[in-house]
């Protein structure tokens, strides 16, 4: 009895229940860090709410063992509440107004995104404006409230050049115009006007006497000044020109092309603008019919490999799809379907991405201070044959690898 | 059988024609062998083969193997190479694509025929050569009771005779409403297409029981020899319910409309039966049971019918997966997405399946496979869920599935492991004869790389005109032209596409 | 019929019906057997009620209590208390208790609280709405509400001035009882007659887009079709926050906390974006709608918010998480009160919600205050009305039992110190 009495003593006390508090390790059979080259048999640390260690050594807190870990995956295009309600159509500009005051952070298709290893994404107003207002950076997961999970607040300004700002609206017919919707936009030149006469009168200070105006020409300045990248929506080959154009014309630094099918068109073009492009999801065949007119566009499956050999940085986005083989990481396995190196496919999902909306600190790669945003893999990342087991959110695990 | 002229021009001089089982039709052969190298052989009979060689012989496979075992005959034709991976065809178990028109009208018409109805050059078929399905079994839509037969092809050949490998293979049943129909309806006209059969049978019986003399009378003045008609009557050998007395009637004298139900009453024709709700499965099993023709039974389920599988596992039938591999279903209450994994479901249960490409998302067989791993099955169920099982559901277990002597010669070569996402399907081999060849695929071309491929041009480009440029000589355009080219003819040449491209 | 007549039934239908739980149908001692000759219940003179059971603020039930009534507000409630010979006496053989409280209905205002014309209608006032002679106020005498909030619609951002008002003598309590802002999407894009923009015209200035020959708006044969600002959410904070800017009016009032709001809201998302502009201007009232206002996130929002939650009118078909909400937040220490929605909704409808919100968890004690004292509170009456304590206006309700059991009734309802309503005699 004794002796047991002296060996109890001497073991260790037991370890209290390993909270979150104590972090996490990763270990992975290969670690995919993006900002550096691959490592195997690697460690992430987590501690707390960031990074704490990338190697090949260290541990601490709870163990998770997983084939590959990635960074979180970072959609530019998410398509979340981009109805009617989340853009102030009484307008054709609506400068200030920002989407962050439409989301429903409580939607479904928030956590759809998540778990499919898109932790940061990018929302927009929908695009029925020609200037929709601002877009917002945020996390998918986390508290349901805007301050817990933005990243960046007003992180660009969207633009919609092409049909879908000018569907709806209609030709006064019979005496003057009845609501706003007569007196909007109703063709791509009238669109493009209205584009140019808003930075137009920002640099000349046109109505400015009107405390408002003034107000929204201040963030059309802050446009211009490179400050605030400008998002464009452009899908048609004229449309990439004439987003083109403009950017040329006012000498706007920072340009996003979204959504832009045929960029790949105008390849002289890309690479003397400087802009970037997100692509979106390749369809099976190509084709892409735009809903709203008789427009349908072509995506060839090596399309980002075409952007990567000019040297035009893109994203690839999945759209928030809702059928299993079509979402971002799937997104990245087509792109590489298509001939895009897989390095460069990664990337297009994290870093750049971050890069193209000013929270690269923060996020898109495995690096010491870098927010935890991990995505756990059954194999390699992209493969079809391999899937996300498990996320972690700003340290906090909410896809759990050991129920799967 | 004879040979046309389209036949003629397709195929080189001095062919040979095998007729390789009763019921199939050969593919008009070259002549000489076919050797194919691979630097893997994955022949879903056994282990992979490293380095190997396929022979090829009249059609069949006659030897697999490692290279260095297997000889070479001096006569073959060599295709493949090292950096090659050789797979046995995919096989697709039903589909309802490459047809004019996937529904008929009439609700119960066990008469019809998808031959009358395949459409040889069809998109369809075209894209089935790009993604290695070397066997489809084509169906009557489910926009039907009753659809009628169907029949299993290859995809390769100008007319319907040269695409056949068996004829009259198969009847569509719907237990999914027909568009307009009620579920109580659509229940209702199936049990009544079962007894208007008995009904017109028992009529036919005792008609014939009634009218012996006139039946005598009637042959002698047409000059028939009733004893002999009679002879080819015979009884009805149906297991759930029987008409006695068929025998009476010769079965030339069966009304063509019903005599298709009564062969499948008699084994005569596997059952594919679509379900797109679990209830509907429930349904199919109970026609099937109370006519007999479970045993035959095949069934085609949609997404959600995963929830009825214990009736499905009970039943002891096959089923062919036309959902996506992942169903996604929101939960009424609390609103959150739920995916479910529907092959783990019905392997996990027992049921053998067969994945098939209606997934718009994905046609290709491999891609569904690789997902389906991806998400936990079994790499070996998942890849027989796309050869093995699908072959044994058309009855063709020993004909195709995988690579092993004696089998057609439907090979597949893709540029790398079959499952990953930056493999292709480089070429396709049927029955010994090569029919495809990615780097000569100009729609595969226009896919990867956006370049329009030539004399696909809108019928408004005159012959040898650039498309790009079409109709421009000569007519005034009001649009603003640039170098790269009218842009509203390239909106016209996309739209043109697009109608070429039907038959999705 | 006279007061007095009135009176005498009453009192006689007491004598005769029969207790619910134990009671005394017969008359003290000492008391006079028949009503008295003289005309009772004037505002000068006193009224004495003798009840079975009376409910106090502070959650007691006071047995054998008296109330005394003088000028129309409670001087004292005691219990086992002598009454005065002299004065008119009420006995009642069921429960008394302060009349019910209904906030945000539209009885007696006939469809005039929904203006569709413009978005921002800072200086419409309901009470102009209201006809007192209206029927709907005696049918919820009938059910026992004393005090109505009537609140103009959701459908305008900013609906106007709300006020409250007794179901009985078409008295008003509080003319301007608190601003009505709608952050909903009933309120969003709606389609009006005239156009308006984001910032300008909402309230009439700047010009209307069809101008007329004499520079009124024209009516042309389209002048059913149009919509108008804001649009989204997004434009709806916009104007929102222009208007706050303005350093007088109701907005002013409202910032500096004088003046309550009462913001609609539903969705989960739609109530924390309301609570969070509640927070950044410093606004004080309650949020209307909320049915999931139960959710764990959304408690701790409101909590810290200190705004108040109108919840119901709950319908046979409410789901459980919304029902549990009355009781998630009366355990976080929100207040909680009733909206009513009458004529749409039956007066009866009050108690309906609070007997379902009680029979999903909540205590008695939260869904009674709920009907009385925080609904007061929140109507921005609560120095005057939702209990029986001396100095408040005296408007109580007889009940025949229970008045939290569904089935009672009510036998008379008091306001102001005067019956208003009593049961038909003969049942």
């Amino acid at each position: 009895m004794l002796t047991l009495l002296t060996l109890l003593a001497a073991l260790p006390a037991p370890r209290p229940f390993a909270l979150a508090s104590d972090g996490w390790t990763i270990r992975a059979s290969v670690v995919y860090p993006v900002s550096g080259a691959p490592i195997e048999n690697g460690v992430v640390r987590v501690d707390g709410k960031k990074i704490a260690a990338v190697g090949k050594g260290g541990g601490g807190g709870e163990t998770l063992e997983c084939a590959a870990v990635t960074p979180g995956l970072i959609d530019l295009s998410v398509d979340i509440d981009t109805g009617q309600l989340s853009v102030e159509q009484s307008t054709e500009t609506a400068v200030r107004t920002s989407v962050g005051d439409a989301l429903d952070l409580f939607s479904y298709e928030w956590r759809r995104d998540l778990e499919s290893g898109v932790t940061t994404a990018l929302a927009v107003p929908a695009d029925y404006d020609v200037i929709g207002g601002f877009g917002v950076v945020l996390k998918t997961g986390g508290a349901h409230t805007l301050a817990a999970r933005q990243v960046r607040p007003e992180a660009v300004l969207r633009g919609s050049i092409g049909t879908q700002p000018s569907s709806g609206n209609n030709a006064p017919r019979f005496g003057a115009p009845q609501n706003f919707y007569y007196r909007r936009p109703t063709t791509r030149m009238a669109v493009e006007w209205v584009f140019r006469k808003a930075f137009y009168d920002a640099i000349q200070g046109e109505g400015a006497e009107d405390p408002e105006r003034a107000a929204d020409q201040q963030v059309l300045r802050r446009v211009l000044s490179g400050e605030l990248p400008l998002s464009i929506q452009a899908k048609a080959t004229q449309d990439v020109r004439t987003a083109i154009y403009l950017k040329e014309e006012f000498g706007i630094p920072r340009v996003i092309l979204d959504f832009a099918i045929e960029a790949w068109r105008e390849p002289e073009l890309l690479k003397r603008s400087g802009v970037a492009v997100v692509l979106p999801p390749f369809p099976p065949d190509g084709r892409y019919d735009d809903g709203f007119v008789n427009d349908s566009y072509f995506l060839p499956l090596d399309a980002a490999e075409q952007l990567h050999e000019l040297g035009v940085p893109f994203a690839l986005s999945g759209h928030s799809a809702r059928t299993v083989g079509a979402r971002l990481g799937d997104q990245a396995g087509l792109a590489q379907r298509g001939g895009l190196p897989f390095e460069a496919a990664l990337e297009a999902v994290t870093l750049v991405p971050a890069r193209l909306v000013g929270v690269d600190k923060r996020v898109g790669s495995l690096e010491v201070g870098k927010d935890a945003d991990l995505v756990l893999w059954s194999g390699k990342p992209f493969e079809p044959t391999s899937r996300v087991i498990g996320v972690l959110l700003d340290g906090e695990l909410v896809l759990d690898p050991r129920k799967r | 059988m004879t040979m046309n002229a389209a036949l003629q021009s397709l195929v080189r001089p001095a062919l040979v024609l095998a007729v390789l089982v009763p019921g199939t039709r050969a593919l008009a052969q070259q002549e000489g062998k076919l050797v194919i190298e691979a630097g893997r052989i994955v022949t879903q009979a056994g282990p992979d083969i490293e380095n190997g060689r396929i022979v090829i012989d009249g059609g069949r496979i006659t030897a697999v193997g490692k290279a260095d075992e297997v000889e070479k005959p001096w006569d073959a034709t060599v295709i493949g190479g090292p950096k090659f991976v050789a797979f046995p065809g995919f096989v697709e178990a039903h589909t309802s694509q490459g047809m004019d028109r996937p529904n008929e009208s009439i609700d119960v018409a066990p008469f019809l025929d998808v031959r009358d109805s395949i459409d040889p050059v069809a998109y369809f078929f075209e894209d089935c050569l790009r993604y290695g399905i070397t066997t489809v079994n084509v169906q009557q839509g489910w926009n039907c009771v009753v659809g009628g037969r169907g029949m299993i092809v290859r995809p390769v050949g100008m007319t319907v005779e040269e695409m056949t490998v068996r004829p009259l293979f198969g009847m569509k049943l719907s237990a999914r409403p027909k568009s307009g129909k009620s579920r109580a309806t659509q229940m209702q006209t199936l049990r009544g297409a079962f007894d208007d059969l008995r009904t017109y049978l028992e009529d036919l019986v005792a008609k014939e029981k009634d009218e012996q003399g006139y039946a005598k009378r009637e042959a002698l003045f047409q000059g028939r020899d009733l004893e002999a008609e009679k002879a080819q009557g015979r009884a009805m050998t149906s297991t759930a319910w029987k008409v006695d007395g068929l025998e009476l009637i010769p079965r030339g004298a069966i009304d063509e409309r019903y005599e298709p139900l009564l062969g499948l009453l008699e084994g005569r024709y596997t059952v594919f039966f679509q379900c797109s709700e679990p209830v509907d499965v429930a349904h199919a099993l109970e026609i099937a049971r109370a006519n007999g023709i479970l045993a035959k039974t095949t069934l085609v389920i949609e997404d959600g019918c995963w929830k009825a599988a214990d009736l499905i596992a009970e039943a002891g039938v096959p089923v062919v997966l036309e959902g996506p591999v992942v169903d996604v279903q929101r939960d009424p209450i609390t609103g959150e997405e739920v995916e479910t994994f529907a092959p783990g479901v019905l392997h996990d249960k027992g049921i053998r399946f067969a994945l098939s490409s209606e997934d718009p998302n994905s046609r290709s067989p491999a891609f569904q496979a690789a997902l389906a791993i991806g998400r936990g099955l079994d790499r070996q169920v998942a890849l027989d869920a796309v050869t093995k099982v699908p072959a044994e559901i058309l009855g063709l277990g020993n004909e195709v599935g995988s690579l092993e002597r004696g089998k057609l010669g439907n090979v597949l070569l893709f540029s790398g492991d079959p499952l990953s996402i930056t493999s292709w399907v480089e070429q396709v081999v049927i029955e010994g004869k090569p029919v495809y060849d990615r780097s000569k695929d100009l729609r595969n071309k226009h896919l990867l790389e956006g370049v329009q491929p030539p004399r696909t041009a809108p019928p408004s480009a005159a012959p040898g005109e650039d498309p790009e440029h079409a109709g421009e000589k000569g007519e005034k355009k009001d649009e603003k032209k640039s170098d790269k080219g009218d842009e509203k003819s390239d909106k016209e040449d996309k739209k043109e596409d697009k109608k070429e491209g039907g038959g999705r | 019929m006279s007061q007095v007549r009135m009176l005498g039934a009453l009192v006689r239908s007491v004598l005769v019906v029969t207790p619910l739980a134990g009671g005394d149908a017969t008359p003290h001692p000492g008391e006079p057997a028949s009503p008295p000759a003289t005309e009772s219940a004037a505002p000068t003179q006193v009224l004495q009620v003798r009840a079975r059971e009376l409910w106090t603020s502070s959650g007691e039930h006071l047995k054998d209590a008296l109330l005394v009534i003088a000028d129309g507000r409670v001087r004292s409630v005691s219990s086992a208390g002598e009454p005065d010979a002299a004065q008119p006496l009420v006995i009642h053989t069921g429960v008394v208790t302060a009349g019910l409280i209904a906030c945000r209905s539209e009885s007696g205002t006939a469809g005039e609280l929904q203006d569709d014309t413009r978005s921002v209608l800072s200086g419409a006032r309901a009470v102009h709405a209201f006809d007192p002679d209206s029927r709907d106020f005696e049918r919820a005498l009938s059910a026992g509400i004393t005090s109505m909030v009537l609140a103009p619609s959701r459908e305008n951002l900013v609906g106007g001035l709300a006020c409250v008002v007794k179901t009985a003598g078409g008295r008003v309590s509080a003319p301007e009882a608190g601003l009505a802002l709608s952050l909903t999407s009933a309120a969003l894009g709606r389609s009006i007659s005239q156009g308006g923009f984001l910032f300008g015209a909402a309230e009439g200035e700047g010009e209307p887009l069809v101008a007329g020959p004499d520079g009124g708006p024209e009516w042309t044969s389209f002048n059913t079709r149009g919509t108008r600002a804001p649009t989204s959410y997004a434009g709806a904070l916009a104007m929102l926050k222009h208007l706050f800017a303005r350093p007088e009016g109701p907005f002013a009032r409202a910032k500096r906390g004088e003046l309550a709001v009462t913001i609609e809201a539903w969705d989960r998302n739609e109530v924390l974006r309301a609570v969070q502009f509640a927070q950044e201007h410093k606004l004080v009232g309650s949020i209307r709608g909320a049915p999931l206002a139960g959710d764990p996130e959304v408690v701790a929002a409101l909590k810290a918010s200190g705004l108040g939650v109108i919840v119901g009118p709950y319908s046979a078909d409410q789901t459980a998480r919304s029902l549990a909400s009355v009781k998630l937040l009366s355990e976080a220490g929100v207040p909680v009160a009733f909206a009513l929605d009458a004529p749409v909704h039956s007066p009866e409808d009050l108690r309906f919600s609070a007997a379902r919100a009680l029979r999903s968890g909540a205590t008695r004690a939260a869904v009674w205050k709920a009907l009385t004292e925080d609904a007061a509170r929140l109507a921005g009456v609560a120095e005057t009305a939702g209990s029986l304590t001396p100095g408040r206006e005296a408007d109580f309700v007889l009940w025949s039992g229970d008045p939290l059991d569904l089935s009672s009734h009510v036998v008379a309802v008091y306001v102001d110190g005067r019956l208003a309503w009593s049961a038909p005699a003969a049942r």
